[in-house]
């Protein structure tokens, strides 16, 4: 795919966005008010609600009903007001959108999902471009959907996305202050600082490559303290008290605020004991943040699909996710398009996740609307949208390590799909089906009668059908019953039948385990 | 592009050759390995296609694992087993341990069983007699001293006469020297013996004049007096009214009948218990709703400010000590009550007022409410009698109503309102449980007395009744709050004990009662009370057994590995 211009891209993709603000005015406000795509800890209406009580001089907490981040009341309150001129707003959430798109463009442009410190795909070469990851990514409907209905969870995205693009490039300060930055935002995105510390002490420049792992983790852990404090004193300032820990965070971890969403807890908390719901609260957040340690050991060598990795299973697990969750993770496996061919359930998880895409809101009008579903109705969609999630990151687990185990055990399940002697004509190189390649100065082919490597050469092996049948047995026979046999003759015998023609023959074989012949090494 | 060419080509035969690709690499694999088996060698003799799937897994045997490989693999094991060691086992302990304050059982019985406090008043009667020598009063104070003690028909009560010390006898009394006297008698010369009591300076002491014939005065040797029997007679029975609710409030307490006066059940008299039952619970505060409710547009106005100033706010002033009211009215026009009738029947009373449209709010503070409502309109009341007209009743535990008649102006003035409010004053002193004889001090002091006893055994059976549940669900969460209420409520019972029949033993009784009433009503403590133990299993194993079972097997696994490689 030859290389061309982003911009052209990323101006499509802006008057999609555009166009879909200004002929359909009433769609924003439509998808904001949607449980798939506003949390209570992102929702933009929540967010007006703040910046009302911000604007006049209350604390934006008071109510109960905005829980995000103090940080965007003051950005927010710079644009011109949403309701009146909506063009401000919606050219944020688009340049938000584009900037994201552009932190994909340069994680997919470098290559790092196949070509790590420690680890090189034997498919390296079929990975997508960094032009059709962005453009899967600002193509996605769930992307499209987000964009219009303006959760903050957005600028999560695209400050999870620059951490990454600039660990690889190899910022270690400024990808902890992205990091940082969404931490602050959403609280969960903590849990990825293992895998990006790992990212971008594999990705520094060389020239400071003296310093070894534990060190850097510290000085990059101290950077997010620092920053994510700094961030703190910042709101402080900004609010006049600490309130806002409780009514962001705070809301995070106790799961205060039981509006449905797509996600798995707030059916599971609003059916638990009370005298149980701080257990269970500690077993979920355990179970979310249980995924960092493991997976960052087992793909040590692949820090970005550890985080990949993460990230679908932050869309299905954590208290509050949205659509906009599931449009990040649907925007980083792209770039692992390379693993793709190992990846088994792709038909199954897809068809999931578009059936309960479809099904989720038109159970939801049951439950809510209609009212003649119940709650359950819209808990059994969630739980099929995170079935068809889980399907997809554990078959992309699956994929990433089967790779990797075939660069390891490059003789396992090899198949050839072509060979040619290479430029310089030294040696011969052979191409096999999963993209894999081995060159030497021989090829031997013993592949068996229906030979690839004869077909290859234009001869393709036959096999000729003789007008005979044969039917064979085997028995294992102890060397007491083999002796009647033995004393006809030591290794075999044949006769024909006379009148109807049908041929008898018996052998012999004497193996090494029973004439005792067999050798210790 | 040449090469993607020739992949797409070929890739239809990926699935014919499939097999081959097998056989070959399992060859390979076989042949480096030591363990060949009798089974391989037998399905090398036999022809190929008759089921090399099933054989050829026993073929399998995977190259040694490395060493790095093994590491990180225990690795990953330990890092999930960390997170629930060090996080899931104390979150685990933190949040299901059931929290149980120490509770001081023994003491909290004791005071269920009466053990702690026996509610005996000493009430102290000073007898001023200005006319006789101070050597006379004393032998009067003992006659008379003796001749109550001979009665002792009731333990509960223990009065003690005094003679006024000197200082008081100018008539100067300072209210604080008599903040302990129960009751003061003077007595003063007369024709014929008389017991009535008199106006006093301060409003909450008793006050009685005695006369007495000049003859009836006791000598020094004597050892009974007429005037003496006379005394402890009337003092008798200014005090039987008391005595027979006191007995009353022991005998429905949970205090053990061998606590309690015995007989006391006989004279538990039905009125009693009915004027007991009519009571509101005591408050400190009580909210006083005065309503006129008229039938069509007029009144539209009253003037309850001056007529409650005028009638009601002295009786108001005397129970300060004892209740605080806080007050508001209300005018509701073409107010349609619950009966329509004309004559209402004995019948008709309870259901006449129309709760469902009257603005009646059952309690607009913390404060309980007590409603007084004036009803203009021409109903009249017919009790079957006909030869008493009544205009008035008292709904139990709830107010008063009194029906008027309405009058020709809109406005309505206090004078008017008298007989109402009048009324109702003397309707919120049964509604608020005050004995119905004696004169209005003696009442007044009476309650005191009998609200303290009242609350120190609420107080006291709701203490038992939260150390019996203790004891008795042994899975009931107490938390602080409950050990905190229970402390600060045995603390005022002490002291509302140590000086009974005071209004200081009032208000630590009254204390003493709310807090052991939020201790046992903890909203906390109930949340837990039906969770038996199996039902753990249910909501622990759906989602910690999904969660265990890898965990576990990991470890066996793990664990079986590394004992392998130990032999």
């Amino acid at each position: 795919m030859g290389f061309q211009d982003t911009a052209g891209l990323y101006s499509a993709a802006a008057a999609l966005r555009l166009a879909l603000f200004t002929f359909f005015p009433a769609l924003p406000d439509l998808l904001t008010s949607r449980v798939e795509v506003s949390t209570p800890v992102t929702s933009f209406k929540r967010l007006q609600e703040g910046l009302f009580l911000y604007n006049h001089n209350v604390s934006p907490y008071d109510g109960g009903v905005y829980h995000q981040a103090p940080l965007l009341l003051p950005l927010f309150s710079l644009l011109p007001d949403a309701s009146t001129y909506p063009f401000f707003t919606y050219l944020l959430y688009i340049l938000v959108d584009i900037a994201s798109a552009h932190a994909l463009y340069k994680i997919a442009e470098s290559g790092e999902a196949a070509t790590s410190k420690l680890f090189t795909s034997a498919r390296k070469d079929r990975q997508w471009s960094g032009y059709v990851v962005a453009a899967i990514f600002l193509f996605n409907p769930f992307t499209i959907a987000t964009c219009l209905g303006r959760p903050t969870s957005v600028f999560t995205t695209c400050a999870i996305l620059h951490a990454i693009v600039k660990a690889i490039s190899g910022n270690p300060l400024t990808s902890m202050l992205a990091l940082s930055f969404a931490a602050y935002l959403s609280m969960y995105p903590i849990i990825l600082l293992p895998p990006l510390i790992l990212l971008a002490y594999d990705r520094q420049h060389p020239s400071n490559k003296t310093i070894s792992l534990l060190p850097f983790a510290g000085i990059t852990v101290l950077t997010v303290a620092t920053s994510l404090s700094t961030l703190f004193a910042i709101s402080y300032l900004l609010t006049g008290s600490w309130e806002f820990f409780s009514s962001t965070y705070g809301i995070q971890l106790t799961l205060t605020d039981l509006t449905p969403n797509v996600g798995l807890w707030w059916y599971f908390f609003i059916e638990m004991f009370d005298s149980f719901r701080s257990f269970f609260l500690g077993v979920f957040w355990l179970h979310l943040s249980s995924y960092m340690g493991g997976l960052s050991i087992r793909i040590r060598s692949q820090p970005l699909a550890t985080i990949t990795i993460l990230l679908s299973i932050f869309s299905i697990f954590k208290p509050y996710p949205s659509i906009a969750d599931i449009s990040l993770s649907l925007a980083v496996v792209p770039l692992f398009r390379h693993v793709f061919p190992l990846m088994r359930y792709t038909f199954f998880a897809a068809s999931t996740i578009l059936y309960s895409a479809f099904l989720g809101p038109a159970f939801y009008y049951l439950w809510i609307y209609a009212g003649s579903g119940n709650a359950n109705f819209f808990y059994a969609i969630t739980l099929v949208w995170s079935l068809g999630q889980s399907l997809l990151v554990s078959d992309l687990t699956f994929a990433v390590l089967r790779d990797e185990w075939e660069v390891e055990r490059p003789e396992m399940g090899k198949l050839l799909s072509f060979f040619t002697p290479t430029v310089d004509g030294d040696e011969i190189m052979a191409r096999f089906v999963d993209d894999t390649e081995a060159r030497g100065s021989v090829l031997i082919a013993a592949d068996g009668s229906s030979s690839m490597t004869l077909s290859l050469l234009g001869e393709p092996g036959t096999l000729y059908a003789l007008p005979a049948r044969f039917m064979g047995v085997t028995a294992v026979l102890s060397e007491d019953e083999m002796k009647p046999l033995r004393s006809i003759n030591p290794l075999f015998s044949q006769g024909a039948h006379p009148g109807t023609g049908y041929f008898m023959w018996f052998s012999v074989l004497s193996t090494a385990e029973t004439n005792g012949s067999l050798g210790p090494g | 592009m040449s090469s993607s060419l020739t992949a797409r080509g070929l890739t239809d035969r990926s699935t014919t050759s499939e097999f081959e690709a097998k056989t070959t690499s399992n060859n390979a694999e076989g042949n480096g390995d030591n363990g060949i088996t009798n089974a391989a060698m037998v399905t090398t003799a036999q022809p190929n296609g008759l089921g090399p799937g099933s054989t050829t897994a026993k073929l399998k045997s995977p190259p040694p694992e490395q060493q790095s490989h093994i590491v990180r693999r225990s690795l990953i094991a330990a890092s999930f087993w960390l997170l629930v060691l060090c996080l899931g086992i104390p979150i685990w302990w933190k949040t299901t341990t059931i929290y149980r304050a120490n509770l001081p059982l023994n003491q909290m019985m004791n005071w269920a069983d009466g053990k702690s406090c026996s509610p005996v008043f000493p009430i102290r009667i000073v007898i001023e007699a200005p006319s006789l020598t101070e050597q006379e009063a004393q032998s009067l104070i003992s006659i008379t001293q003796n001749a109550l003690d001979a009665m002792h028909d009731f333990p509960g009560h223990r009065l003690r006469l005094e003679a006024a010390s000197q200082t008081s006898l100018g008539g100067i009394i300072a209210p604080h020297d008599h903040e302990n006297n129960a009751l003061i008698i003077r007595l003063t010369p007369g024709d014929i013996a008389t017991f009535e009591p008199a106006s006093s300076p301060h409003a909450h002491l008793p006050i009685f004049e005695i006369t007495y014939p000049p003859n009836s005065k006791p000598t020094p040797e004597a050892k009974s007096s007429q005037l003496a029997t006379y005394i402890a007679a009337q003092l008798r029975s200014t005090f039987a009214e008391e005595q027979a609710i006191l007995s009353y409030f022991l005998a429905t307490s949970t205090i053990s009948s061998d606590q309690q006066p015995q007989g006391s059940h006989n004279r538990i008299d039905e009125s009693l218990s009915k004027r007991m039952t009519r009571s509101m619970k005591y408050s400190g505060t009580y909210h006083l709703t005065f309503s006129l409710f008229t039938s069509g547009s007029n009144p539209s106005s009253w003037d309850i400010d001056s007529a409650i100033n005028q009638y009601l706010r002295p009786v108001l002033d005397m129970l300060k000590p004892i209740h605080n009211f806080t007050i508001d009215t209300q005018v509701q026009l073409y107010a349609v009550p619950g009966v329509q009738s004309q004559v209402l029947t004995k019948e008709d009373l309870s259901s006449f007022i129309n709760a469902a449209e009257w603005p009646l709010s059952p309690s607009i503070g913390g404060a309980p409410t007590i409603n007084f409502v004036v009803y203009m309109g021409n109903q009249t009341i017919d009790l079957y009698s006909g030869e008493e007209t009544s205009q008035s009743w008292l709904v139990p535990q709830w107010g008063s109503v009194y029906l008027l008649s309405p009058p020709a102006a809109t406005h309505v003035p206090s004078e008017f309102l008298k007989q109402p409010v009048l009324t109702f004053a003397s309707h919120l002193l049964s509604l608020l449980g005050t004995p119905q004889s004696g004169s209005l001090p003696m009442r007044l002091s009476t309650l005191t007395r009998v609200r303290s006893v009242d609350m120190l055994l609420r107080a006291s059976s709701s203490l038992g009744s939260l150390a019996r549940l203790s004891l008795a669900l042994p899975s009931i969460s107490i938390p602080p709050s409950v050990a905190d209420g229970v402390a600060k409520s045995i603390h005022h019972l002490e002291l509302a004990c140590s000086n009974l029949g005071s209004t200081k033993s009032l208000e630590h009784a009254r204390i003493a009662e709310t807090e052991a009433e939020r201790a046992f009503f903890e909203k906390s403590m109930v949340g837990q009370l039906y969770f038996p133990d199996e039902h753990k299993v249910a909501v622990y194993l759906p989602l910690l057994g999904p969660v265990g079972v890898p965990l576990f097997t990991s470890l066996v696994t793990e664990f079986k590995a590394w004992k392998t490689r130990k032999l």
